[in-house]
This record gives structure tokens, sequence and C-alpha cells, in this order.
């Protein structure tokens, strides 16, 4: 089932619900409601119209009816009675022939119709054996006189052609009334007893049953109109609900389905597919997150497709740097072999090819650090930066002096936290790039932040190392961490580089947490800066004079602070030092180096 | 054999497609029929249970206890004298009387309730009244209350009967006796059968209308309440009649007259000559201050 249908139907589902639940519950309460307090106001009713039943009982107590009858006939009792009722205190004086005709019950039936019209409501009297005496409510039900009481008062609902009506009940004492039934006289001849109600057999108080009818055909008309009214609210709030659920589903589905059509285009290869889709609601939420794992994917693609070209760039660079001195080596072997050579000619080819393996050699160090480095956690200690980087100095002085280069150390005392021999490795490779750059003057320099002018943000330890060399242009900079990327690879070869130590050096700042920012002008010089967490160790203040080479120039010339250990050099690794020759003249000693470094 | 195989597997796929693309449709088209089915048989369900209980409830009914205190309806045919409760206090008659006075809730007819007077003990509480206490004091001793008809009721505090209170003396009887010359409206407490209020009006009367009877009236009529000693006596003149008030300085009930005589005029007989009849009023009342 499609999720527009499920929204549809769900929303369907609750709108039915709350619509019938919530109309059933009010037109229920409303029913229940209205028909006890109809009956309630028929109970007060009742009790009032029984008060002036029973008052009028009273008043007909008195009534006392002296009757001469002459030769006439016996008049009707309806007669009789309207005489009294027309002029209670007369005594009519009628001639009355034959027997007496007048039933029990007919003065009764005139006496109670009289005081039904004085009620509100239409009212019934029976004797309490069910005899109706009088009437005025049509289609009582008799089942309702059933186990009247005097002591309660009954009410029923009934339905009736208004609409219904309660008829309420109960039992009368008449026994005042019975006493009416005194005495008249019949002329000379008769006599009689006149009863309103008869007495029982056992002699009995008489009692009638007093019924009246309050009509609710109003009240249930109005639940009828009310109940026609819910239909018709329904009916409009259900079919504005539909159209409105109908769009709402719509809406809330186009954004997934415009999702599910730009995943799809993803899934055939458009990393590029983005949602336009705003909001903050969950959807404008899924659309971000969407956007974003789609510029992840096309991120992560992206680097894959890098890793994956640098990875083929490196496998050809490095068969590249094999090919070179494997060549060469090749070469001179070949030419060893096949001629005969002066002994001259065999110590330069022997040379070449040592050389050329000592360029092999240092090639798989740094690709075997670079793969260590990527592989390894090394845990930084605290270490005073201005002796590492004096360390550094010391150790490169040879060379600097070799090369005629002017290195100075500029060093703040500051505790740094580093592994010592990885970033050694990295001062080392980076002075080296300057040399090989052509640099005739560097500057190694160390920084804390002191005033708030300073470069070095707070808590971080500031190393640049300055060159005047040759610098290099714009578009070189961002590449030149690549492995076997040389910006001038001729220049690079002749020095016996690989194109790798400044990759190393990259990787050895990161390790670090920090990474190798360049600035550099073609012609001018370079600059290469990183930053190093401080320790919380304090470094003591007179440091400044106490640093070996502070201010100093280390190299030709160099004063005390000048420190070389001759015939060995810092070569980019880690925590190595290995033998460094140059020239033929070393070369023979070369090898018992290497072996100690072994 | 290959070929074959293909387009079996491509008219499989193809028919699958089809029948899940015939299902959705089916079962969207199903959901969507439920969806208007919820909507209309909910409808249709409300309303006939409604109708149902409609019809369950106008054949039900109910079933109110009273107290019947049948046995004063004898007591009274047969002229014995009831058994009235002591008079109220002037502190309950005060009570009973601004109750009267303020509430605005409106009453309830109810059956006596214990220790208050039945019908017939108010009835009999008021021809008493009547016959020995106002018309002698408006000089018609001798009138005599036959053929009078009398309608009684007794009424509760809506708010009282409500909250489940059933305080018998603050429950009145009214009592309405309709003779031939004569009209009397009395409220009874429902417990003594104390007058707390009487409205007169009578043919009989116009001979009596002096300030000095009025003012014996409104004496005697404190008096009952045994309370005339403590009150003066202020009287002014009305155009229609006179208007007394005895008060007990600035707090407690007051007894109250009201006297008004009215001259009607009725054509008898069609004749175009008038007979004027003077109908006289009085209104005896107990306030608070």
């Amino acid at each position: 089932m499609r999720l527009f249908t499920k929204y549809f139907l769900f929303g369907m589902l609750v709108l039915g619900l709350a619509f019938s639940v919530s109309g059933y519950f009010l037109l229920h309460y409303f029913m229940e409601s209205s028909l006890a307090r109809e009956a309630e106001f028929a109970l007060m009713q009742y009790q009032y119209d029984k008060f002036t039943v029973q008052s009028a009982m009273l008043s007909y107590s008195d009534i006392f009816v002296v009757i001469d009858v002459g030769e006439e006939l016996f008049p009707e009792e309806e007669r009789i009675y309207s005489m009294w009722k027309n002029d209670p205190e007369s005594s009519p004086e009628l001639q009355i022939q034959g027997n007496l005709s007048v039933t029990e019950s007919g003065l009764a039936k005139g006496l109670f119709a009289d005081l039904a019209e004085e009620l509100s409501s239409p009212a019934a009297f029976f004797q309490e054996d069910g005899t109706l005496i009088y009437s005025e409510i049509q289609g009582l039900d008799p089942s309702f006189l059933e186990g009247l009481s005097e002591e309660a008062h009954v009410y029923r609902f009934q339905d009736t052609a208004e609409g219904g009506c309660v008829l309420v009940g109960s039992v009368l004492n008449c026994d005042n009334l019975k006493t009416a039934e005194s005495v008249w006289n019949v002329g000379e001849e008769y006599q009689g007893t006149f009863k309103i109600l008869p007495k029982d057999e056992d002699g009995a108080d008489s009692r009638i049953i007093f019924v009246t009818q309050w009509d609710i055909g109003k009240t249930v008309r109005q639940q009828q109109i009310l109940r026609q009214y819910f239909i018709r609210c329904y009916l409009v709030a259900m079919t504005a609900g539909m159209a409105l659920l109908g769009v709402l589903s719509a809406l809330l589905t186009r954004p997934l389905k415009r999702m599910s059509k730009a995943a799809g285009r993803m899934a055939e290869g458009y990393y590029e597919e983005r949602l336009a889709i705003s909001g903050r609601d969950e959807i404008g939420e899924l659309a971000g997150s969407f956007n974003r794992m789609a510029e992840a994917v096309e991120e992560k693609i992206g680097e894959l497709s890098r890793a994956a070209r640098e990875k083929e760039d490196f496998v050809a660079n490095f068969a590249h740097e094999l090919k070179t001195p494997l060549t060469s080596i090749i070469g001179y072997a070949d030419t060893i072999y096949q001629k005969n050579l002066s002994r001259e000619d065999v110590r330069r080819a022997s040379w070449n090819i040592w050389n050329e393996g000592m360029r092999l050699e240092a090639l798989s160090f740094k690709l075997m650090e670079l793969t260590v480095l990527g592989r390894q956690e090394f845990p930084l200690v605290e270490m005073p930066a201005d002796e590492l980087l004096r360390d550094v100095a010391e150790g490169l002085t040879p060379l600097m002096e070799e090369k005629g280069v002017d290195l100075r150390l500029e060093a703040q005392p500051a505790y740094v936290k580093v592994d010592y021999d990885l970033l050694k490795t990295l001062l080392i490779n980076l002075v080296d790039n300057s040399v090989k750059a052509g640099a005739r003057r560097i500057v190694l320099s160390g920084q804390r932040r002191e005033e708030a002018s300073s470069p070095a943000p707070e808590g971080r330890y500031l190393i640049r190392v300055r060159d005047d060399g040759c610098g290099m242009e714009e578009e070189a900079l961002s590449r030149i961490t690549e492995a076997f990327y040389m910006v001038d690879k001729a220049r690079s070869r002749k020095q016996h580089g690989a194109g790798l130590g400044l990759a190393l050096a990259d990787r050895i700042a990161r390790v670090h947490g920090s990474e190798l920012m360049f600035e550099s002008r073609k012609g001018q010089g370079t600059e290469v800066r990183f930053l190093l967490e401080m320790g919380e160790a304090v470094c003591p203040e007179n440091d400044e004079e106490n640093i070996p080479g502070t201010g100093d120039g280390i190299g030709p010339g160099a004063g005390r602070d000048t420190i070389s250990e001759p015939g060995k050099r810092v070569v980019p690794g880690i925590g190595k030092e290995i033998a460094f020759r140059t020239g033929e003249e070393n070369m023979e000693g070369g090898a018992d180096d290497r072996d100690k470094e072994d | 054999m290959t070929g074959t195989k293909k387009t079996d597997q491509t008219r499989e796929r193809q028919f699958k497609d089809f029948s899940g693309k015939a299902g959705a449709v089916f079962t969207n088209s199903l959901g969507l029929l439920s969806a208007f089915g919820i909507a209309f048989g909910g409808l249709f369900l409300v309303h006939h249970r409604l109708v149902r209980e409609e019809n369950a409830i106008l054949d039900r009914g109910g079933r109110v206890e009273v107290l019947v205190q049948s046995e004063a309806v004898a007591a009274q045919e047969a002229g014995e004298e009831i058994s009235v409760q002591a008079p109220l206090t002037e502190s309950q008659l005060y009570r009973v009387v601004e109750k009267l006075e303020t509430e605005t809730e409106g009453t309830v007819p109810h059956e006596p309730w214990e220790n208050q007077l039945s019908l017939a003990e108010a009835a009999v509480c008021g021809r008493e009244w009547v016959e020995s206490f106002l018309l002698p004091k408006i000089g018609n001793g001798d009138y005599e209350l036959t053929e009078c008809k009398t309608d009684c009721s007794l009424w509760a505090w809506r708010t009282d009967v409500e909250a489940g209170v059933t305080d018998p003396e603050f429950s009145y009887w009214t009592v309405c006796m309709d003779a031939w010359d004569l009209r009397v409206r009395l409220i009874l407490n429902a417990v003594t059968g104390q007058v707390l209020s009487a409205y007169v009006s009578s043919t009989l009367l116009v001979e009596y209308q002096d300030e000095d009877r009025v003012q014996e009236l409104l004496y005697a009529y404190a008096d009952s309440f045994g309370i005339e000693e403590k009150y003066i006596i202020y009287m002014e003149g009305e155009e229609n009649g006179l208007w007394a008030i005895s008060r007990n300085g600035s707090e407690g009930i007051h007894a109250s007259v009201e006297t008004a005589s009215f001259a009607i005029v009725s054509a008898e007989n069609g004749s175009a000559q008038a007979k004027p009849e003077e109908l006289f009023t009085i209104e005896l009342r107990l306030g608070t201050n």
C-alpha cells in the first residue's frame, strides 16, 4: 500500500473515530441529561399536581348535598354535580320518580374531570383495582399502573405521536372523599347514599391511582434535530477532512517521492544530486541529512577516486624511482662484468652502484616510515622545545658547514608535547629541503604566546623554518606533501631526493595534531610553520641566556654555539641517526656505519 | 534453447511486474474504500446507536421514594387537634424570614419531611389562623369559611434540595383559601405552622379600615411571635389605606401590615348601570431589618 493511501486511511480512521466518538458521547450525554431533567420536571410537576388533588379532596370532603326528589325522575348524576358546582350552597329541589339510577362512579367522574381541569398537565384517575375513573391521557399503557404504591412516585417514559412523554403516578389515599358520601335525601320516599368512590369490601380506606403526563415531545424533537444537525456537520467535516487529508498526504509524500527519485539517481551514479527541500520539520531534517549524506558520499567517492589516483601515481612514481637507480646499478654492474676496467674505473663504477644503492635504501626507509606512521599511535611527552630545537640545530651543523649555509636558531623556552624522534625527523626534513632549495640562510625559530600581537595562539608553540632558497610557485604548494612529488625533479634527483621528505614531515605533523603551513615566493624563499601543543610544565625565565645558539649563527663561521659531530648526519628517520657520507672518500667507512645502525 | 529460456524469463518478469502493480492498485483501492467506509460507517453506527438508545430510554422508568403522612388527613377530617411544634425562636425566625426574602434560586415542591406539617395539618393551621385570628381582628368573627376551596403546597428551596440539605424549618406551606367573598394566601412555616406572610383580599372588610383596627391587627400579629413588647410602631398614611411597620431597633425581624382598598365597578347582567364594589386588601408579613 502506498504511503499516500496509508496516510489517508489513517487520517480518515482518526478523523472518523474522533468525530463519531465525540459526537456520540456529546449527543448521548445531552439526551441522557435532557431526559433526566425532563423526568425531574415531571416529578416536580406531579408533586405540585398531587398537592392540588389532595387539597381538592379536602375541599370536596365538605360536599354536603341535600336533594329533595319529587315526582320527577331522578336526575342524572352529572346534573346533580353541576348543580352543586354552580351553587354549592343551594339545595336543589327536584322531583324524582322511580328508583335511583345513580351509578357510583358517575359523580366521581364529574368531580375528577373538574379536578383534572385545574391541573396543568393531562391527568388520569383510576380506582385502585385499575378501573378507570377519568383520563385525559391518550394511549396510557395499563402496565404502568401495576406496582404503584403510596410510598413512591413512579415514572416512565412513553413514546407518543408528539414525540414522547413522562408518565408519573402513585397511589393517593382518598378516605376523606369517602366521607363525603354522607347524606342526601330523596324527598319523602327515598333516601340513599351518594358515593364518590366505593368503599372497599373490608371497609379499608379508598385509594385512587393518580397519573399525570408530562410532555417531552419538544425535547425528543430537539434530540432528533440535533442528530440531523450532527449528521450534516459530520458529512461536512468528513468531506472537508477528506480533501484536507488528501492534500496533506500529497504534501507529506511529495518530498519523500523526490528523495526516492534522488536516491535512485544517486544509485545510478549521479552523486551531485541534491534535494531542494527546506524547512525545520522532520522532512526538512531528513532532506538535510540526505543532502549531507550525498555530500559525504560524493566526497568519499572523490576521496576514493583521488586515493586510487594517488595510489596509481604512487606506484608509477615508485616504479620510476626504482627504475632509475636500478638501471644505473645494472648498467655499472654489467660494465664491470663485461669489460676489463682499470682499478680507477671499477672504483668509480662501484661508487656509482653504492650511491644508487644508498638512494634505494633511503627510499625504502622513508617508505617504511610512511607506512608505520599511518598505522601506529605515538605517545607524546612534554619536553623543552628550545632544547629540542638546539639538538636539531647541533645535529645539522656539519651539513650546514659543508653546504656553507647559515643556520640560525631563535627559540623561546617552553614545554611542548612531542615525540622527540619524530619531531626531530620532521625538522631535519624541513631544513634538508631548504638546503636542497639552495638556501644560504635558514632560520629555525620557536615562539610561544607572550603578548597579544604574538603569531602563536594561546596554548600553542609555533615553530617556523624560513629560508632564502629558490621558493616555488603557488600551484606547487598544494602538492608538495604528496609522496614522490618533486617541484624540480632534475634538481631533486641530483640531490638524491625521492619526493618523500615533506610527505613524511606532513604525516609527522599530523601525528602531533598539527599540519604544515607553507608560504613561498618564487625566487625569494619559503617559510614552513606548524603549531605544537604546549605542556603544563613551566620553563625558567632565564633560559634565554642558556639556550645554545639562540640568536647566533650555526654554520660556517658561527661562534661558540656551533655544534658539530663530524662524520655523522641526521637523515630523515624515526629517532635514528645513520651514517652519512658524501663523496667517494667516505664510501668505504659507510658500510661500517650502516652496520652500526643496524 | 537459450533464447527460449530468456523469453520465458522475460515473460515471467513482466507477469510479476504486472501482478505486482495490479496488487498495489487493488491494495490502494481497498485502502481508500476502507477510509470511506470508516468515515461513513462511523456516522451510520453513531446514528443507529443513538436512535436505539432513545427508544430504550423512552421505554424505561424510575421510582422516587416519598414520605407519605396520610394519617394526618384522617386527623384533620376527624377534627382532631394537630400536634404543632414549639414556635420558632427569634433567631430561627430571622434565618427563615431572611431566606424567604433573599433566596432567588426558586423553590421545588416536596412531600413533607419528618417534623413537618402534613397537607391536612397545614390546611387546618391556615383555616384556624383565618377563623380565629384574622377574621375576629377585622370584625368578621362570625364569618364561616364554608364552601371554601383550599389549595396547599409545600415548598423547599432549590439550592437546599440540590445540596441535599433537608432542614425542615426552611420549607414553607402555601395555603390558598378561596371562598365566595374572601381570598387568603398564607405562607406557613412547615414545622410550626406560623404564618410568615398573609395576603387577604375581601369584600367583607369595607367597614374596618380605620387606623386603630389595623394597628391592633399588627400588634396581635407581632404578639403571635412573642415579640410585641420590644417593638415600636411607626405608621405612615398611604393614599389607599394604611401602612404600618413594627421594628426592633436595627437588627432582628419586624412585622408589617399594608392595607389598601379598591373600588371595582362591573356591569351587571349586561345593563349599563354600574354597581361599585369595594375590595379591601391586607398584607401582613414578617421581614428582616
